[in-house]
């Protein structure tokens, strides 16, 4: 397995790259209280192209906006290296700070609470102007104010600049967060749900328009959301993150028509879909994502899982290959028969432990070890999990 | 490749007005009665101190023969009882009564500003160790320290005063601010901010300060007001220079050459009322403080005089001839639960009244889910607290009938309800569920006794046993461990506190539970797992239900009949499965292309161009005319009626009847829908 996709040629770099992305948040009990370690995120590879939309799906609590906020540096991480064009990424102090985020910019789900409710939209646009560059007369922040209005579609600019956030709707302030990340000319955007507080016919334009940008510029785009389906339609590489990790990666359209991963299965089988067949059963799930500070032995999803083994509970699952360009973190992928197994259950079967042929015929010992061997080349070398294309 | 799928919805222009806020939009502040009562006071008492001395030129130390005289002609305000003019004394010791006010509050502000800002952003050690410091100086009484502290100053001249009241209170202004700015901290646009590479020290004065001008301003108006007194005080004991004028200093005057004794009210009345008076100028300021300042709080106020929960005062022409009806005039009346007829919401604000529901009839069968489909200021919450008579003040109905249908067949018009009546029923009959209802059970009590509230308040003769019993079935049917009962809100997680509520809102058996957004702030894996709870109760209890939500997707899974509402008003309803093969309104036609389908082929999305249109400013006709790519000449001029088409089967069951409003289907233009061959029936209007 070279790449991931076949739009882009696998010599070429990511525009941003992470690696073993680490996350442990510090929880205090009270003063007396022993100190516990949250880990938010764990062991995240990433690769963002230019051009190119890179989903992560998962629910509130996964981890998924924490690792925006990392890519954006707004937080440290505490394990893990993050590349710019190649180049290893350390901002310390304002400086490099401002010269980071002029390349990757970052947009916030709430675009009520994304802008200060006391000054114009023209003087937060013109802040973040001179921010980027300092050098730019008033007359020519003034114009380049206009063009990314114009840029996001906002005509005529003096119909916005004037007004205060309060006095917008919800999707005009989404198109200026996006404006706001414009003045910048990253060559990164990570969008941390941007649509999701927005009314349904809102969103698709405010998608279309980030697509766009993202064709047209060449910005590398990641698109972080709970909703797998705008997934589908929106991003061409996606991966499924589950309490800190990421489960399951590949093409957008494989990861959600083809899903390897129990926890993925979940989520698709979960989510509102008319044009699911009527016949398919109740929702077979108990419990909740687990409590980070004390996540379970073994794979993190496994007290959940329909398919669960004694290896789940006690290792953690590596990546397995699982088709061009697909991988997964779950033991069923070890052997094929537990890949037949995931693929004869139906996506929500009543009870999968009584089902599908793995029961009836257990690979021997000896076949599971060849077939860890053979897939193990196919991985890509420098990251078990990446996204890439 | 992706791309090409989302069809060519992108413009965010809508055809809204160019309303941009005026620069003079704080000068609204001044149209309060008190605030405007309080700035022209302060007003004179500043004039007075300034220009005071330039018209009463006399000598407020001269001393006259004319002593302890009334008010007359040469003395406005009489004299001492050494003869020295008592209005020159007020006016010249108002300059050092405001001036110690101002200066001391000024330089409390700035301190408390310093300390609090930077405690507050900089978090860590310097906070704690600010905070400890202000701790302190609270702990502090500041009397006694004032007093101490004068004495103990060689000489007690007005900066000394100055400096003593500022530096006892700084404290409490500093704790509040630090307060604001660590919950300030928090809010996107401060971390948007801070991701665009902003400095420090212009996130705090460019970011949070101007977010806190309210509370410093209210923070500064009240020290204003503390220090007056202090100083007033401080004079009146005698502690500061006595041969200096002020406010205080003549009480202290007064009250050494017992004024009082002698009936000289005009010696005393005048400062003490002075000092009265600033006080209650800055306080009225201070109510007014916020309108100045939040840009927000600027545009027009929200009357709120209004009549809740009392019957409606405007009775419809039908309305009598329906009361004792027990439905012959509709064939399939025993099934209907509750009929909303003709219902109209409107907000009363300061200018015109914004129809929030407009003239909205639908009906809901007994055991059946109504989905009730829109976006944001579609109505569709107003008709959900509308129904449930929940709605506050400034929403008012305004017309219509909601026609409850009891089980014994007979009807009763919900708006004609008051008080107790209203009460009883809403719970007994008909019961809610909020999105924010998870956040709503008191974290104080335990589940348990919070269901067994409701049963207390309305079952009083149910015994202590059977209550219990009642709740752990509650809670079974929820599918809740009722061993759970003894746990606290904060112990569950928010799928389960939003499953507490619904136990609460079966609590009484109810004919018709209306969920406005249940699961929207949960995640997709809980919020199935509550759909189908409701479901499985819905079949098992058989309760009618009104499910509000913006999911299309979702309603279309969970629905009977799906009823969709843009500004105010019903344009399509249709049973679920038809609706989602063939959408008849452009607006549905619109939403169903707008969102993602998981399975099956992807299909072009092309959205719906525009945003949903402002209820104050509604276009003419149509009010969806302006979004809609099939408008013609006739949409911007009549307002299209919901009209009934006729069912394929031919029956006029409420469960299978198709209505749409738009005038594609409308008499001659019913060829213009192009659906003809699709088989859409023939229209019949109403």
């Amino acid at each position: 397995m070279t790449a991931l996709g076949t739009t882009v040629d696998s010599a070429v770099t990511p525009v941003l790259r992470a690696r073993g992305l680490t996350k442990n948040f510090t929880l205090r009990g009270g003063l007396f209280g022993r100190r516990r370690t949250l880990n938010a995120v764990d062991d995240v590879d990433l690769d963002l192209f230019a051009g190119q939309v890179t989903a992560i799906i998962g629910e509130s609590g996964s981890g998924k906006s924490t690792v925006a906020r990392l890519l954006a540096q707004l937080q440290r991480p505490t394990a893990g290296s993050i590349e710019l064009d190649g180049a290893p990424v350390s901002v310390r102090g304002n400086k490099e700070l401002r010269r980071y985020v002029a390349r990757v910019q970052l947009i916030l789900q709430d675009p009520f609470a994304s802008f200060n409710p006391v000054h114009t939209m023209g003087y937060q646009l013109r802040r973040a102007v001179r921010i980027h560059s300092p050098e730019l007369t008033p007359h020519q922040v003034e114009e380049r104010v206009g063009q990314v209005l114009a840029e996001v579609n906002l005509t005529p600019a003096r119909q916005y600049v004037d007004r205060y956030p309060h006095e917008l709707s919800g999707g005009q302030r989404q198109r200026l967060s996006i404006a706001r990340a414009l003045t910048a000319s990253p060559s990164v955007i990570l969008a941390d749900e941007p649509v999701s507080m927005l009314d349904v016919s809102i969103r698709l334009g405010v998608l279309n328009l980030l697509a766009r940008l993202a064709a047209e510029r060449n910005i590398a785009l990641l698109y972080i959301t709970h909703d797998i389906a705008s997934a589908r339609y929106f991003a061409e590489v996606a991966a499924v993150m589950y309490a800190g990790e990421l489960v399951e990666g590949g093409s957008a359209e494989e990861i959600t028509q083809h899903p390897t991963h129990p926890y993925t299965r979940l989520l698709i089988s979960a989510a509102p879909d008319p044009d699911r067949p009527a016949a398919s059963g109740p929702l077979r799930d108990a419990g909740a994502p687990p409590n980070l500070a004390d996540p379970p032995t073994g794979c993190r999803f496994h007290p959940r899982c329909p398919f669960v083994m004694d290896k789940c509970r006690t290792t953690p699952p590596p990546v397995f290959p699982t088709g061009q360009a697909h991988w997964s973190r779950c033991w069923l992928h070890e052997t094929p028969a537990g890949t037949a197994r995931l693929a004869a259950t139906p996506l929500n079967d009543p009870d999968p432990a009584v089902a599908g042929p793995a029961v009836q015929a257990p690979a021997p010992t000896g076949a599971q070890h060849t077939q860890t061997s053979q897939a193990s080349p196919t991985l890509p070398s420098d990251g078990k999990k990446g996204l890439r294309s | 490749m992706t791309t090409n799928l989302l069809a060519d919805v992108e413009s965010g222009t809508t055809g809204q007005e160019d309303r941009p806020a005026s620069r003079f939009g704080w000068l609204r502040g001044f149209r309060s009665a008190r605030t405007l009562t309080g700035v022209v006071l302060m007003v004179l008492f500043v004039l007075m101190a300034l220009l005071g001395p330039v018209f009463v030129r006399t000598d407020p130390s001269a001393v006259s023969d004319d002593v302890l005289s009334p008010p007359s002609g040469a003395h406005l305000l009489g004299t001492t009882h050494t003869g020295q003019d008592v209005l020159a004394q007020l006016i010249d010791g108002s300059r050092i009564s405001l001036l110690t006010g101002f200066v001391a509050a000024a330089l409390a502000t700035v301190l408390s500003l310093l300390i609090g800002l930077a405690a507050g952003y900089l978090g860590g050690l310097s906070d704690e160790l600010l905070s400890l410091l202000s701790n302190i100086f609270l702990v502090i009484p500041s009397l006694p320290l004032v007093v101490i502290l004068t004495g103990a100053l060689p000489e007690a001249g007005s900066l000394a005063i100055i400096i003593v009241i500022s530096l006892t209170s700084w404290a409490w202004g500093a704790r509040v601010l630090r307060a604001q700015t660590l919950s300030l901290r928090k809010r996107d646009f401060v971390e948007a901010a801070r991701a665009s590479g902003e400095s420090t020290w212009r996130i705090i004065f460019r970011e949070i300060l101007p977010n806190q001008t309210a509370i410093v301003a209210a923070t500064f108006l009240s020290t204003v007001i503390g220090a007056i007194l202090t100083q007033a005080s401080l004079a009146f004991l005698g502690l500061t220079d006595v041969t200096q004028w002020s406010w205080g200093g003549m009480l202290y005057w007064a009250q050494n050459s017992a004024a009082l004794n002698y009936g000289a009210w005009w010696w005393f009345v005048p400062p003490g009322l002075c000092i009265a008076l600033v006080g209650t100028a800055l306080s009225l300021i201070n109510f007014g403080i916020d309108e100045f300042i939040n840009p927000r709080l600027r545009s027009a106020h929200i009357a709120t005089k209004n009549a809740r929960n009392k019957p409606m005062a405007r009775r419809l022409p039908s309305d009598e001839a329906e009361s004792d009806d027990t439905g012959a005039s509709s064939p399939t009346h025993g099934d209907v639960v509750l009929e909303i007829r003709n219902l109209t919401v409107e907000y009363q604000t300061g200018g015109d009244p914004i129809r929030a529901v407009d003239d909205v009839s639908l009906q809901l069968r007994r055991g059946e889910v109504l989905g009730i489909a829109g976006e944001s200021g579609s109505g569709k919450s107003t008709l959900a607290y509308a129904i449930t008579r929940l709605h506050q003040p400034p929403a008012r109905i305004t017309g219509g009938q909601l026609l409850y249908t009891h089980p014994d067949g007979s009807r009763t018009d919900l708006l004609t309800l008051s008080g107790k009546a209203l009460t009883a029923f809403r719970w007994e009959e008909m019961s809610i569920v909020l999105q924010s209802a998870m956040n709503a059970l008191n974290p104080l009590l335990r589940i348990g006794v919070q269901i067994d509230d409701a049963l207390q308040a309305h079952r009083p003769a149910m015994g202590a046993g059977a209550r219990s019993a009642r709740v752990r079935e509650l809670l079974e049917l929820v599918g809740i461990d009722p061993q759970r009962s003894a746990a606290y809100p904060h112990e569950l997680s928010g799928g389960m506190r939003q499953r507490v509520m619904i136990a609460i809102a079966l609590t009484l058996d109810p004919d018709v539970i209306v969920m406005d957004e249940p699961t929207t702030a949960l995640d997709v894996v809980t919020q199935r797992q509550i759909l189908q709870r409701i479901v499985s109760l819905k079949d098992r209890l058989h309760f009618a239900v009104i499910f509000i939500t913006h999911d299309l997707s979702m309603l279309i899974e969970l629905s009977d009949r799906i009823a969709v509402m843009y500004a105010g008003r019903v344009v399509e309803e249709a049973p679920a499965k038809h609706f989602y093969a063939r959408p008849l309104h452009p607006y549905s036609q619109g939403l169903l292309a707008s969102f993602p389908t998981l399975s099956g082929a992807k299909r072009v999305l092309t959205g719906i161009a525009g945003a949903p249109p402002d209820l104050g400013a509604l276009p003419s006709g149509c009010s969806f005319r302006p979004r809609c790519p099939r408008a013609f000449d006739r949409c911007p001029v009549v307002e299209p009626p919901l009209l009934l088409l006729a069912p394929t089967g031919g029956s006029e069951d409420v469960a299978g009847r198709r209505q749409v409003a738009c005038l594609l289907y409308d008499g001659a233009d019913a060829g213009r829908s192009g659906t003809g061959s699709t088989g859409i029936p023939e229209k019949v209007q109403v």
